[in-house]
C-alpha cells in the first residue's frame, strides 16, 4: 500500500474514546429519535472511525443513519433521505465515504462484479451478463445502476421491444413517480435510435428558470447530474446530489460518490481542500476502483501502482512513441479484445492503424458495441468522409453507455475532437474519466512541479519508457522555459510535433509556427499529423492576431479535407469575419470557402443568403458581378486551384446565386451555373463526370420549363389544312360559279329566291329579289364556317374540348383552392361534398362543437360555388354561341352587311385555295376578337366571382368564430387570391391562337417530365407515381408536340380521376420495334372500380368513333377515349395505328398506342435510324 | 423624391401607386415586382423611400419565368441587404398578411414589427397592414411618407 505522508485532522490522539464521542448520537438514535440540529450535521463531520463505530454498534443506528442501502425490490429503491443535509461538499463527501467504508467489502464486491458485467455485455455474452446482474442484485439489492444496466442489456439483446418490455415490467410494479421517471429516462437513453442531440434536447427540460424555488432548482440539478453527467455544470449542487443519493442503494451511493469526486477535480472547484484530498486517498486504499486509484495518483503520485493492464498499455505506448506502428496495431487490437472495457486500447489501435497506413481490420463482431467504437475512433482520427457520421455515433454511444466507464471516455474523446484543444493542456473530463494512469494525465496538472513529480514516479514504475521520457522532456521544457530535446530514437514527426507544442505553450508563436509548418511538410498523407499541423498554425496565427492567415490555413486544409478542421475552430474564425469584415479581407477567397464548409458539414445552419453575401463581398472586392467574370480576370492569378474549384463547385450554385441582383431570371442563374460547370470541367478533370451530369440536368430543366410554357400557351387551334383537304365534292364547282358571278356587273347578279307557294292558287308564289352572287358566296362561307367551328376532326370546338375544356380548365381553377385545402371533392353519392376536415381541425371546430355543421356547410358552399363556376366557364362561356348556348363567347354570327363586305374582299381571289384562306382569315379575326373577350372575362369577371366566393365563405365563418380563431384562414384566403390571379393569368394565355410556329424537336421523356408536373397541378389531390421506361427516346419532330402532349394528358388525367386510388402506381413504357413506336401506360386500379363498366366504356368509345359518332369529340365529362382516337387519326395524321384500351391479366388498366414511327423522328438531330 | 414600391400583387401595387401619385404628386414612383428586381432597383436607383411587401417570389413572374423560389421573408432579406450595402433609403413594409412563416417559425405581424425595429432601427419606419377594403393603411402610409419627406427636407435645408 503506498505511503501517504500527510496527517488527517481526524487522526487518533489521546482524547475521548470512540464510544464517548459516539454517545451524544447513540442515545437519541436508540430512543428512536431524530438527531436535532446541529447534531444531525455534526455527525457527518465526525471522524470516520466514530461514524463506523456508531454504525456497527447496533442495527438500529445503522438503519436510522443509512436507510436502505440494499433494497430488495424496485419499489424500495427510493426511500426518504435518512440524514440532514449539510450543504457542504466536504461534509457530504466525507459522510458518503464513511457509509461506503462501513460496507467496504460489499463495495469491493460491486466494483469487481461491475467490471465483469460490463465486459460480458460488451463481448455480446448477454446470458452471462444477465446471470451476473441477477447475482449482484441478490447479494447487493436493487439499484439505479442495476435498473439501467438491465435496460441496456435488454436493448442490446432484444432491441427496442425488449427494452420497452422491461420498462413496462418495472412500471407494473408499485413504484413511485420518482422511480418511474428515472426508469423511463434510463430506458430512453439505452435506445439505439435516439440521437445525442435528441437526448440533450429532452434533458434541456431540466434547466430551471432562475425564479424557481430552491428545492426545485436542486431537484433539476440532481436530474442533470444523474441523466446528463458529462454536461453537468452546477457544482454548487454537488452536495445535494450526494445527499439525495442516501435515499438510494449503496451501489448508487458509490457511483455518485465517484462521480462527484470526478466533478470536483474536473471543475477544480476545491483545489486546496485537504479533507477532500484525504478522502480520495483513503478511498483509493479501501475501495480501489479504477477511477479512485487514478484520482489518488493524480493527487499523490506515490499512489501510482502497476497492474498487468497498465503494464501492457505502457508497453504499447512506448512502442507507439518510437514508431513501431505495425506492432502496436496488432497488439492493441488483441488487447482491446482481451480488455474490452478499456478505451485506451481502442484508441491506440485506431491511431496505430492510421500511422501504419493500414486498413482497419476490426476484430469484433459487427453487431457488438466494441466494433462500433473502434470503427468510430478510426474514422474520426482518419478525418475521412465518415468522420461526421462517426462523431455523431460516438456521441450517441457515449450517452447510451453512460453507466459504464467506457461511456464517459467516449464522450471525452468526442469533445476533444469537436473542439480544438490547447496543446499539452488536456481536456480535464478526459483526464479524470480515464481508467489507467498514463503520462497524459499530466495535462490536467496546473503546476509543473506536480507534473514532474508524477512523471518521475511513472518513470520509476516503467523505466526506459519512451512515452514517459517524451512527456518528461516536455514538462522540463515548460518548467524551464527552454526547448529541451527528448531522448533520440523517436520518429521525426513526433519530435516536431512535441517541439511545436512546447514552443506554443511557451508563447513563442513565431518559432512554433515554423515548427508546425515543418510538421505539415513531413505529415504527407497522415490525417492526424496534418490536423495537428493545421490547427497548430491556426492557433499561433490567432494568438498573433493574424486572422487572415488563420482563415487561409483553414480554408486550404478544409478544401483538401473538411475534417482536418474542428467545428469549433471553424466557427471561431468565421465569427471574426462577421464581427469585423475588414476591407482587406474581402478579396480573399478563404472566407466564402470557410462559410461554405461550415454549412456543408452541418456546423452552422443552412443559410444560402449568408453564403451569397460572403461570395458577393469577395466578387465585389475584385470589381466583379458574377463568378464567371473571374475567368480571365486579375483575381484568377492569385487564387489557388483547389480553392477555386471548391468555390465554383460548392458555393456558386443556383441556390446561392439566385440571391444576387445580377440575374434577372432563374434561367439566367442556371445559364451561369452551366458556364461554371463548363469551366470546372476544364480545371478539375476528376469531377468531369459530375459536371457533365449537372449540365445535362440543368439543360433538361430548362427544356422542361420551355415545353411547359409552350404547352400552356396558345391552345386555340383549327386545322384549316385538314378542313381544306376534306372539302366536299362540288365545293370547288360552287366556288368557281361564285367567282364567275363576281365578274358580272351588279345588275347581272340579281336573281330571285322562292320564299314559298301561295295557298290554293295555281302559279301563285312568293319570291324575293336576291343577289345570286352574294347568295352563292354566303353559302360557301357558311359551309367553311361550319367546318371551322364544328368539324370533329379539325374544328375549333373539338379542339376547345380536347385542349381546354377536358380536365385542364377545371384543374387550373380548382388547383388554386386545393393548394390551400379550401375545397373538397364530392362524396360517393356525387351530390354532396366531403367535409373539409383540414380546415375544421385548423379552426379548432371539434366534433362536439355546435358550430361544426355550419362551418362545414360554409366550405361546402365554397366547393360547390367553385365547381359551379368551372361548369359555367366550361359549359357556357368556352362554347360556340348558338340557340342552346347563348352565353358562348365564340360568336360566329355574321350579319349580312358583314358578309357583303367580306364578299367584296374575298370573292375576287384567284383560286380556291386563296378563297378558302381568305374566309379563314376572316374567321380568325373573329376568333381573335372573341379570344380577347374571353381573356378579359377570365382575368376580370371570373376572378371577381372567385374572389366573391372566398369573401362569402370567410364572412360566413367569421360570423361564427372570433377573429383570433380565423387568422390562418384570412391569411390563406389572401394567398389563395394571389394564386388565383397568377392562375387566371396563365389560363388567359391559353386563349391565343396557336399559329403552329415551328416547335423545336423534343424528346418524349422530357415532354413526359414536363407533362407530369402539370398533371400533378391539375389533377387534384390524386398523385401518380410514374415509373418511366424508355428504350426509345430519339428526338421527335416539333409538330408532334401538341398532339402527344394532349394524348398523354388525357391518359394521365383519366388515371388520376378514375383509377380509384389516392396514389396510383403507373408504368409508362416507350419502345420501338420494326418501325412501330409503342407508347403504353399501365396503372393499378382500386378495389372500388367496376372493371366491367370500364370495359364497357372502352368498347363503346371505339364503336362510336368507328361509327362516326363524333359529337362526343366535342363534349366533356367522360374518359376522353374518343379524343385519343381523334388525336392519333387526325392530329398525328396516322392512317395506320393501333389503340388498345383494356384491363390486363394482372388487373391493371392498359392503354397502348402503336404508331408508325418512320416520319416521327427529327433526322436533323442526328438520330437517323 | 424617389419612392420605390416592391410588390408582386398587381392589384395591391396599383392601389398603393395610385395613392402615392395622388398624395405625393411630386414624387417619382418606381415599381418592381420581385425580390431580385426590387433589390436591384433599391441598390442602383437610390430611392429615398422603399415600400415593400414581405413575401415575394425571387424573380418577376411572367412568360417562362415562374418566379423561382418564394421568399417568405423577402422584405426582411431586402432590409438586410440594404444594411449590408449601407443604403440610405427609409423602409416601410406594406403587407396584407397577419402571420408569416410556418409551424414553430411562424410569427405574427406584431412580432415581425418588433423584430424589424430592433434589427433595423435606423432605417426601418414601420409596417402597414394593408387591406383593400379598408382605408386605414392609407392614413398610416401617408404619415410615414410625410415623415420622411420632412426629414429629407430638413436635411436639404441644412
Amino acid at each position: 500500500m503506498p505511503h501517504h505522508g500527510r496527517v488527517s485532522r481526524h487522526s487518533r490522539s489521546a482524547g475521548p474514546t470512540l464510544r464517548q464521542r459516539a454517545r451524544p448520537y447513540m442515545s437519541l438514535l436508540f430512543a428512536g429519535k431524530s438527531l436535532p440540529s446541529p447534531l444531525d450535521v455534526a455527525i457527518k463531520e465526525e471522524d470516520s472511525r466514530v461514524i463506523d463505530f456508531i454504525l456497527r454498534i447496533s442495527p438500529v443506528t445503522s438503519r436510522r443513519l443509512l436507510g436502505r442501502p440494499f433494497p430488495q425490490a424496485i419499489k424500495d429503491l427510493a426511500g426518504p433521505i435518512p440524514t440532514a443535509f449539510s450543504d457542504d461538499i466536504t461534509t457530504e463527501i466525507h459522510w458518503t465515504f464513511s457509509e461506503l467504508l462501513h460496507h467496504a467489502e460489499k463495495v469491493r464486491d460491486f466494483i469487481l462484479s461491475k467490471k465483469q458485467i460490463e465486459d460480458a455485455l460488451l463481448k455480446g455474452e448477454f446470458d452471462t451478463c444477465g446471470s451476473l446482474l441477477t447475482s449482484v442484485e441478490s447479494r447487493l439489492g436493487k439499484s439505479w445502476w442495476g435498473l439501467e444496466t438491465g435496460l441496456l442489456l435488454a436493448q442490446h439483446k432484444g432491441g427496442l421491444a425488449a427494452n420497452r418490455s422491461l420498462l413496462k415490467a418495472y412500471h407494473d410494479e408499485d413504484i413511485s413517480p420518482w422511480t418511474r421517471f428515472l426508469a423511463s429516462f434510463f430506458s430512453r437513453r439505452a435506445e439505439d435510435e435516439i440521437s445525442a442531440e435528441e437526448y440533450d434536447e429532452t434533458c434541456a427540460a431540466f434547466s430551471a428558470t432562475a425564479d424557481e424555488p430552491k428545492n426545485r432548482l436542486r431537484t433539476w440539478a440532481y436530474f442533470r447530474f444523474r441523466l446528463q453527467f458529462p454536461r453537468f455544470d452546477s457544482a454548487e449542487y454537488l452536495p445535494y446530489c450526494l445527499s439525495v443519493e442516501e435515499s438510494h442503494s449503496l451501489i448508487d451511493r458509490y457511483v455518485t460518490f465517484v462521480r462527484v469526486l470526478q466533478r470536483v477535480l474536473i471543475d477544480n472547484t476545491h483545489p486546496a481542500d485537504e479533507r477532500i484530498r484525504e478522502t480520495i486517498l483513503h478511498a483509493a486504499r479501501e475501495i480501489p476502483g479504477d477511477h479512485l486509484k487514478l484520482m489518488a495518483a493524480f493527487l499523490d503520485p506515490g499512489y501510482l501502482g502497476r497492474t498487468d493492464e497498465s503494464q501492457l498499455l505502457m508497453d504499447l505506448l512506448h512502442e507507439y512513441t518510437i514508431g513501431e506502428y505495425d506492432s502496436v496495431r496488432e497488439k492493441s487490437l488483441a488487447a482491446a479484445q482481451s480488455h474490452v472495457g478499456r478505451f485506451a486500447f481502442y484508441e491506440l489501435a485506431a491511431k496505430a492503424t492510421i500511422r501504419s497506413r493500414a486498413k482497419l481490420v476490426n476484430p469484433f463482431g459487427v453487431r457488438l458495441v466494441p466494433h462500433r467504437i473502434l470503427n468510430c475512433l478510426y474514422h474520426i482520427l482518419a478525418r475521412d468522409t465518415e468522420t461526421t457520421q462517426c462523431m455523431r455515433e460516438l456521441h450517441k454511444l457515449s450517452y447510451q453507455h453512460d453507466s459504464m466507464s467506457l461511456g464517459h471516455e467516449m464522450f471525452a474523446f468526442h469533445e476533444q475532437h469537436s473542439e480544438d484543444q490547447k496543446p499539452l493542456r488536456g481536456n480535464r473530463f478526459a483526464a479524470f474519466t480515464a481508467t489507467i494512469p498514463t503520462p497524459r494525465l499530466v495535462m490536467a496538472m496546473t503546476k509543473h512541479g506536480e507534473a514532474l513529480d508524477y512523471l518521475s514516479n511513472l518513470d520509476a514504475l516503467y523505466p526506459g519508457n519512451s512515452a514517459v521520457q517524451l512527456f518528461l522532456s516536455t514538462s522540463r521544457s515548460l518548467s524551464t522555459g527552454r526547448d529541451v530535446l527528448p531522448a533520440s530514437g523517436l520518429p521525426n514527426s513526433r519530435l516536431l510535433k512535441y517541439r511545436a507544442y512546447v514552443l506554443e505553450s511557451l508563447k513563442q508563436y513565431g518559432s512554433a509556427l515554423d515548427a508546425y509548418r515543418e510538421l505539415e511538410k513531413t505529415a504527407e498523407s497522415n490525417p492526424m499529423l496534418r490536423a495537428d499541423a493545421t490547427t497548430g498554425q491556426y492557433r499561433c496565427y490567432l494568438e498573433l492576431d493574424q486572422v487572415m492567415e488563420c482563415a487561409e490555413i483553414l480554408a486550404a486544409a478544409a478544401v483538401n479535407n473538411p475534417h482536418l478542421v474542428s467545428p469549433h475552430t471553424l466557427l471561431v474564425v468565421i465569427r471574426r469575419y462577421s464581427d469585423s469584415r475588414e476591407n482587406e479581407w474581402l478579396k480573399n477567397m478563404a472566407w466564402p470557402i470557410l462559410f461554405s464548409v461550415s454549412q456543408r458539414e452541418g456546423y452552422s445552419p443552412q443559410d444560402p443568403e449568408l453564403l451569397h453575401d460572403v461570395l458577393d463581398d469577395f466578387l465585389s472586392a475584385w470589381g466583379l458581378r458574377r463568378p464567371s467574370d473571374l475567368r480571365g480576370g486579375d483575381a484568377l492569378a492569385e487564387l489557388s486551384r483547389p480553392m477555386l474549384v471548391y468555390l465554383l463547385r460548392y458555393l456558386c450554385i443556383p441556390g446561392v446565386l439566385d440571391s444576387s441582383i445580377w440575374y434577372d431570371s432563374q434561367e439566367e442563374v442556371e445559364q451561369e451555373r452551366i458556364k461554371i460547370c463548363e469551366w470546372l470541367s476544364e480545371v478539375d478533370a476528376d469531377g468531369r463526370d459530375a459536371y457533365t451530369s449537372e449540365i445535362a440536368e440543368l439543360t433538361s430543366r430548362a427544356t422542361i420549363r420551355d415545353l411547359t410554357h409552350k404547352a400552356g400557351q396558345s391552345k386555340i387551334y383549327v386545322d384549316t389544312a385538314g378542313i381544306k383537304s376534306q372539302l366536299p365534292v362540288g365545293f370547288g364547282d360552287r366556288w368557281r360559279r361564285c367567282a364567275l358571278y363576281a365578274t358580272l356587273s351588279k345588275n347581272l347578279q340579281d336573281g330571285v329566291e322562292l320564299l314559298g307557294l301561295a295557298d290554293k292558287q295555281a302559279k301563285s308564289m312568293n319570291i324575293a329579289a336576291i343577289d345570286e352572287g352574294f347568295k352563292l358566296f354566303k353559302s360557301l362561307f357558311q359551309e367553311l364556317r361550319q367546318s371551322f367551328i364544328s368539324s370533329n376532326q379539325y374544328g375549333l370546338d373539338s379542339n376547345l374540348s380536347q385542349r381546354i375544356r377536358h380536365g385542364t380548365l377545371s384543374g387550373e381553377i380548382r388547383a388554386q383552392f386545393e393548394a390551400f385545402g379550401l375545397v373538397t371533392q364530392k362524396d360517393v353519392s356525387g351530390s354532396d361534398y366531403l367535409e373539409n376536415v383540414h380546415w375544421l381541425d385548423k379552426l379548432g371546430v371539434t366534433d362536439d362543437d355546435q358550430r361544426r355543421s355550419r362551418v362545414a356547410e360554409a366550405f361546402a358552399v365554397l366547393s360547390r360555388g367553385v365547381d359551379s363556376l368551372v361548369h359555367t366557364v366550361r359549359n357556357r362561356w368556352i362554347q360556340i354561341r348558338g340557340p342552346q348556348k347563348e352565353d358562348g363567347m365564340f360568336d360566329y354570327d355574321f350579319t349580312d352587311d358583314e358578309l357583303k363586305a367580306m364578299h367584296q374582299q374575298i370573292v375576287g381571289l384567284p383560286n380556291l385555295d386563296a378563297f378558302t384562306d381568305g374566309v379563314f382569315d376572316q374567321l380568325w379575326r373573329r376568333t381573335e376578337r372573341d379570344l380577347e373577350r374571353v381573356r378579359v372575362a377570365i382575368t376580370e369577371r371570373l376572378k371577381q366571382l372567385l374572389y366573391d366566393l372566398l369573401d362569402s365563405c370567410y364572412a360566413a365563418i367569421q360570423s361564427m368564430l372570433a377573429p383570433s380563431e380565423t387568422v390562418d384562414l384570412r391569411s390563406d384566403i389572401t394567398n389563395c387570391k394571389q394564386q388565383i390571379e397568377y392562375g387566371l393569368d396563365t389560363l388567359s394565355q391559353w386563349f391565343h391562337i396557336d399559329r403552329a410556329q415551328r416547335m423545336p424537336s423534343f424528346q418524349l421523356s422530357v415532354l413526359t417530365d414536363a407533362l407530369l408536373q402539370q398533371v400533378a397541378k391539375y389533377c387534384g389531390p390524386y398523385r401518380l407515381q410514374v415509373d418511366k421506361h424508355f428504350t426509345e427516346d430519339r428526338r421527335l419532330v416539333g409538330r408532334l408536340f401538341r398532339p402527344l402532349w394532349d394524348l398523354l394528358f388525357i391518359l394521365f388525367d383519366n388515371i388520376a380521376k378514375y383509377a380509384g386510388l389516392d396514389r396510383v402506381p403507373v408504368d409508362l413504357t416507350v419502345c420501338e420495334h420494326d418501325g412501330v413506336l409503342t407508347i403504353q401506360v399501365l396503372n393499378d386500379l382500386g378495389q372500388s372500380v367496376d372493371r366491367n363498366q370500364v370495359m364497357s366504356k372502352v368498347e363503346r368509345a371505339k364503336r362510336e368513333f368507328d361509327r362516326g359518332d363524333s359529337d362526343l369529340l366535342r363534349s366533356e365529362g367522360g374518359s376522353g377515349f374518343h379524343k385519343i382516337y381523334k388525336i392519333v387519326r387526325y392530329e398525328l395524321h396516322c392512317d395506320r395505328y393501333e389503340i388498345a384500351l383494356g384491363i390486363s391479366d394482372n388487373d391493371r388498366f392498359a392503354a397502348t398506342v402503336e404508331l408508325p414511327a418512320g416520319e416521327f423522328y427529327d433526322e436533323d438531330s442526328g438520330h437517323r435510324r | 423624391m424617389k419612392i420605390l414600391v416592391i410588390d408582386d400583387n398587381p392589384h395591391k401595387m396599383r392601389q398603393i401607386v395610385d395613392f402615392l401619385k395622388h398624395d405625393f404628386a411630386a414624387a417619382e414612383i418606381v415599381e418592381r415586382r420581385s425580390y431580385q428586381s426590387g433589390l436591384k432597383a433599391a441598390l442602383l436607383e437610390d430611392p429615398q423611400i422603399i415600400l415593400l411587401d414581405m413575401t415575394m417570389p425571387t424573380f418577376d413572374v411572367g412568360g417562362r419565368e415562374t418566379g423561382g423560389r418564394e421568399r417568405r421573408y423577402a422584405g426582411q432579406q431586402i432590409l438586410r441587404q440594404l444594411r449590408r450595402k449601407d443604403a440610405k433609403a427609409f423602409i416601410i413594409v406594406v403587407t396584407q398578411f397577419e402571420k408569416f412563416g410556418e409551424g414553430d417559425e411562424q410569427v405574427t405581424l406584431d412580432q415581425l414589427r418588433d423584430g424589424l425595429s430592433r434589427e433595423f432601427e435606423e432605417r426601418y419606419l414601420g409596417a402597414v397592414y394593408y387591406q383593400a377594403a379598408d382605408s386605414k393603411w392609407r392614413e398610416e402610409l401617408r404619415a410615414m411618407v410625410a415623415r420622411v419627406v420632412s426629414i429629407t427636407t430638413r436635411g436639404t435645408d441644412a
